[in-house]
């Protein structure tokens, strides 16, 4: 067993299976998924001009999000990557089940803590309000995406490859974190058996993190393990009926305003407060924060 | 007051620390296990002192025609913590224009019987990739490196220049 586990791989067939689940994955399970979610929103009666555009707004701000995440990329991330994998990480990990397997569980561990931040600091909030601003909740929900959605993960990411894990291993495995995450995103599942809803994140772990019921608020932060949030105090099973959207709903299905409306408010809120400290406070502080009378 | 104040911070301060105690540990757990299984991997075995060994210590001469580069680079073994690796030392352009360098270009990971594997540094538009690469000494002047990466594959010849 141990001599499979650290038995060397090849690129070329890492790099394949990762782009069978990564990438072509959209293919054949979230488009056939979402075509199966509007003949059961048909079916329902709930398939109307609100939803379509809805849908249609949040493959545009996938896109905006694609051309921000390349044109970082290009510009110097991947430099930034591969110069810290060079200078000042561990020891280089072969390319093995273990270093794979560890990679991917590390990424999950990244994508709690960076998805934790993104709730609990305003700048964070102002980008990741853009997800859970959508009053539906179905595949295409995964793909909305704020204007820093790019951005944060990075702070997180970079550890990993310092811990001597390859800077290409460390990006696949966020990707597929990101890809388990995205099938999480229906109402066609509900709940599935005790042992898998313990560990794994869920359809309807995830329905509760996208609740805008108050008991619901800042909970079940997990990727793939939803034992994070059970280890960090964060977990919440779905009781109640859960109610999709935000405390203070945006009410538009435009592209351009659900792209950047966290940011607008964000910018608003800054330019209404009083003193440096107190607006550069409502970038670190939880969202709704407010300076003290 | 003060004492309701006073417990509250005590609290929160303890959740943060049992948090970021939590965390580490996760870390370190998912961190160290591949570190401690990679003392067992092939690739990270040091490579066995046989007589092919020693016989790549020295420097190598490379050519290159590509659009990245033309011109030749002269390449050093030198055996550094326990592993051997390879370092450009002097890069010459097809003008002839020279320049020195120390850049760490190739790590062996294993030799034996004349083969082995090394993970070779190489730079694409800019960008550097580490990729898994097959070596073979022809003879004790010839040394082949050959790697697939993505499907870009090529082959490059080092000849022996000094011991």
């Amino acid at each position: 067993m141990i001599d499979f586990l650290v038995k060397n791989l090849e690129w070329e067939a890492v790099g394949y299976w990762f782009h069978v689940f990564n990438d072509l994955s959209i293919m054949y399970l979230i488009i056939p998924f979402f075509i199966v979610e509007l003949i059961r929103y048909r079916y329902l009666n709930r398939l109307d001009k609100n939803l379509i555009f809805d849908s249609i707004a949040n493959v545009i701000t996938l896109g905006a999000f694609v051309a921000i995440e390349y044109i970082i990329g290009i510009l110097f991330m991947t430099k930034v990557y591969f110069w810290v994998h060079e200078h000042i990480s561990l020891t280089h990990l072969p390319l093995n089940w273990i270093t794979i397997i560890s990679c991917i569980l590390l990424a999950d561990f990244a994508y709690y803590w960076d998805h934790r931040m993104m709730h609990r600091i305003g700048i964070g909030w102002a980008t990741h309000t853009v997800h859970h601003s959508s009053p539906h909740f179905n595949m295409s929900v995964a793909y909305r995406f704020g204007p820093l959605d790019a951005i944060f993960p990075i702070i997180f990411s970079l550890p990993i490859v310092m811990l001597g894990f390859d800077p290409i291993l460390v990006l696949l495995s966020e990707v597929f974190v990101q890809t388990f995450q995205a099938i999480l995103h229906t109402e066609v599942i509900g709940k599935l058996p005790k042992p898998i809803e313990y560990m794994f994140n869920t359809p309807s772990h995830h329905r509760v993190h996208h609740g805008s019921n108050q008991q619901y608020w800042d909970k079940n932060y997990a990727g793939i393990l939803i034992i994070w949030d059970r280890l960090l105090g964060t977990f919440e099973p779905e009781k109640e009926a859960v109610v999709y959207g935000i405390t203070k709903p945006l009410n538009s299905t435009n592209p351009i305003k659900v792209f950047f409306h966290g940011l607008t408010r964000l910018y608003h809120a800054i330019r209404e407060t009083k003193g440096w400290k107190n607006k550069f406070k409502l970038l670190i502080k939880p969202p709704g924060w407010e300076p003290q009378q | 007051m003060f004492a309701l104040c006073f417990t509250y911070k005590a609290i929160l301060i303890m959740s943060n620390i049992r948090l970021a105690g939590t965390s580490i540990l996760i870390i370190t757990i998912l961190a160290g296990i591949p570190h401690i299984f990679a003392r067992y991997s092939p690739s990270d075995k040091a490579p066995s002192k046989s007589f092919s060994y020693s016989a790549l210590l020295g420097d190598w001469k490379a050519s290159y025609d590509s659009e990245e580069f033309r011109g030749e680079v002269i390449y050093q073994f030198r055996e550094k913590e326990g592993s051997l690796k390879a370092y450009s030392i002097k890069l010459t352009d097809e003008n002839g224009n020279s320049m020195k360098d120390n850049s760490l270009v190739l790590v062996l990971t294993s030799f034996e019987e004349k083969q082995g594997t090394a993970r070779y540094g190489l730079e694409y538009e800019g960008e550097r990739y580490e990729v898994e690469s097959e070596i073979e000494l022809i003879d004790d002047s010839k040394l082949q490196i050959s790697y697939d990466y993505f499907g870009y594959s090529d082959t490059e010849y080092w000849h022996k220049i000094s011991k």
